[in-house]
């Protein structure tokens, strides 16, 4: 049995989109995976509500959102950050399930920690597919789109609405160290100059968007701003033009030619893509193959968490679309 | 020439063929993309051919860098078959005005007339070296010679989706209105990215392209 409920968007805060499992194939279009920055927290937010982990849900940053529903009722749940909700003035914190009704106001708040966070519905949010996913690519507004004031969202929901409460937050990575690996055009940078950038903290700043986030640290200058464009992928540290260093994230352009002076870990890259600006971390170089152990081991763990969420009820499909949470975390820049 | 693997983080490596905007380089890159795309390795989720390098994306919960690197080592690109099977697209473009307002500079900065300049742009096949940038891009290289001018000192917005657009040797026909910092000389009605078809994308890495006037 399932019911249609109805939501108007009263306020979207910036960068306010649908998404769901990145797109995988089309790079070499231009076109970037895109999905949600925190896959961790997206896959956390389908799974408290029986959901597949790859469904659509809404993304949103430090703006927050304000939904009402206007008829029907629907299970939904917040996770990410520690962005809190409140129904019709009723404070109700982070990492949240619920049911709403026909009638009542939910509003997301930014907090202290975390730039983006996932508000999903029991059931399946009405959203266009663009290539296979309901991610939109904010630059072209393909997928699901940005959802702006006044616009109208459905949910065919299921009609046993999931028990509400706190969800339970996943399991962390290493607080403030950063895993990285050199290359692949570490060769354009002087070398004393890495063994600088390695010792020293990097600074997450409010530069920030779906695209990349500016870091600061002591970013050392490259030497080549010669290069003919290369493929980049998420979780990529470039040193552009003026001697910024960015973290590109899942909308970032395909190609480029900025030099990329190293790639963080899957889990590293969300929680810096997830720090408020001045959060320090360190950075540790680690070989590819020490990487590819640490990944393995943080998405097993993240696998292991998800299944609890989901109540081990989890279809094959859960499970088969849990294994493409890396997905998220690859893709790659470029300028015209 | 011997491919440079380098591992790209966890997920990636980057098969770096050479360092230069080149035919021969490219026709190896195109061949080495077809050949993975045929060979389906374990793994492998996706390839990304740029000028001279090709990004090879795996699943590292099934695969490892040394594992792809010794199934790439493995592969016999053919770099011949791939050049034939090239499709060449000609492209309508009108030029000057309106829909190619940086002619006249583009005609000084050369020592041409804008006439030079339009005759120029069309007196050459070019080649679809990558994609990127923006969805349905497509980097076309080999602009002649005396048409090369080096990029604008600051980025311009204002030109519509299907501008024709050069720096050095680089065109590209635009998909998106955005910001460019290249010289747009003319405008094509040819539709390059119609996103909701079921082939989105006109232009594939390795064909080839011919200008012609309206």
């Amino acid at each position: 049995m399932t019911d249609i409920a109805r939501f108007t968007v009263i306020r979207a805060g910036p960068l306010t989109s649908i998404q769901a499992g990145p797109r995988s194939g089309y790079r070499r279009f231009g076109v970037p995976p895109s999905g949600p920055i925190d896959p961790i927290a997206h896959a956390a937010c389908n799974a408290a509500l029986g959901n597949r982990h790859d469904a659509a849900v809404i993304e949103t940053s430090l703006g927050g959102l304000t939904l009402r529903c206007d008829a029907g009722e629907a299970a939904l749940a917040w996770t990410g950050g520690d962005m809190t909700g409140a129904v019709d003035g009723r404070f109700l914190g982070a990492w949240h399930a619920m049911s709403i009704h026909a009638g009542q106001t939910l509003t997301l708040r930014s907090a202290s920690e975390g730039n983006w966070a996932y508000l999903g519905f029991g059931g399946a949010l009405d959203a266009s597919t663009w290539l296979g996913s309901a991610s939109t690519h904010r630059l072209s507004g393909l997928g699901g789109g940005s959802l702006i004031d006044g616009q109208l969202l459905t949910v065919t929901a299921r009609s046993c609405v999931a028990a509400g409460g706190a969800i339970p937050a996943p399991p962390a990575g290493s607080a403030d160290c950063l895993s990285i690996v050199l290359g692949p055009q570490d060769r354009h940078f002087d070398p004393r100059a890495i063994a600088t950038f390695l010792a020293a903290p990097i600074e997450a700043t409010a530069q920030f968007d779906r695209m990349g986030m500016v870091l600061k640290g002591d970013v050392p200058a490259s030497a080549a701003l010669g290069l003919i464009s290369e493929p980049a992928i998420g979780g990529a540290i470039q040193i552009d033009g003026s001697g910024r260093a960015v973290l590109l994230l899942a909308d970032h352009q395909t190609t480029g030619g900025y030099p990329k002076l190293g790639v963080l870990g899957w889990r590293d890259t969300i929680a810096l893509a997830q720090a408020r600006p001045k959060r320090q971390f360190h950075l540790r170089e680690v070989s590819a193959e020490q990487a590819v152990e640490e990944g393995r081991t943080a998405r097993a763990e993240v696998r292991r968490y998800l299944a609890e969420l989901s109540g081990n009820t989890g279809s094959l499909a859960d499970r088969l679309a849990s294994g493409n949470l890396i997905s998220g975390a690859v893709s790659v820049v470029s300028e015209a | 020439m011997t491919p440079v693997y380098r591992p790209v983080g966890e997920a990636a490596v980057l098969v770096e063929i050479g360092e230069t905007i080149d035919r021969t380089i490219s026709a190896t890159v195109i061949g080495l993309d077809r050949t993975i795309a045929s060979a389906k390795i374990a793994g492998v989720v996706e390839t990304v051919p740029a000028y001279a390098s090709l990004l090879v994306v795996f699943d590292p919960d099934a695969t490892d860098h040394a594992g792809v690197i010794a199934a790439l080592e493995a592969l016999r690109p053919d770099a011949h078959r791939a050049a034939n099977t090239s499709a060449v697209h000609r492209i309508d473009a009108s030029y000057g005005r309106k829909h190619g307002p940086d002619i006249d500079a583009v005609a000084d900065a050369t020592g041409m007339s804008a006439a030079d300049v339009i005759a120029a742009h069309q007196s050459v096949e070019y080649r679809v070296y990558m994609g990127g940038f923006a969805p349905g891009y497509a980097y076309l290289g080999d602009v002649p010679d005396v048409l090369r001018v080096p990029r604008k000192t600051m980025p311009q917005s204002g030109h519509p989706a299907g501008s024709i657009i050069i720096a050095g040797g680089q065109c590209l026909i635009t998909t998106l209105p955005m910001p460019t910092g290249w010289w747009v000389i003319g405008h094509t009605d040819a539709c390059l990215f119609a996103p909701e078809s079921d082939r989105p994308f006109l232009l594939q890495p390795g064909d080839r392209v011919r200008f012609t006037p309206i």
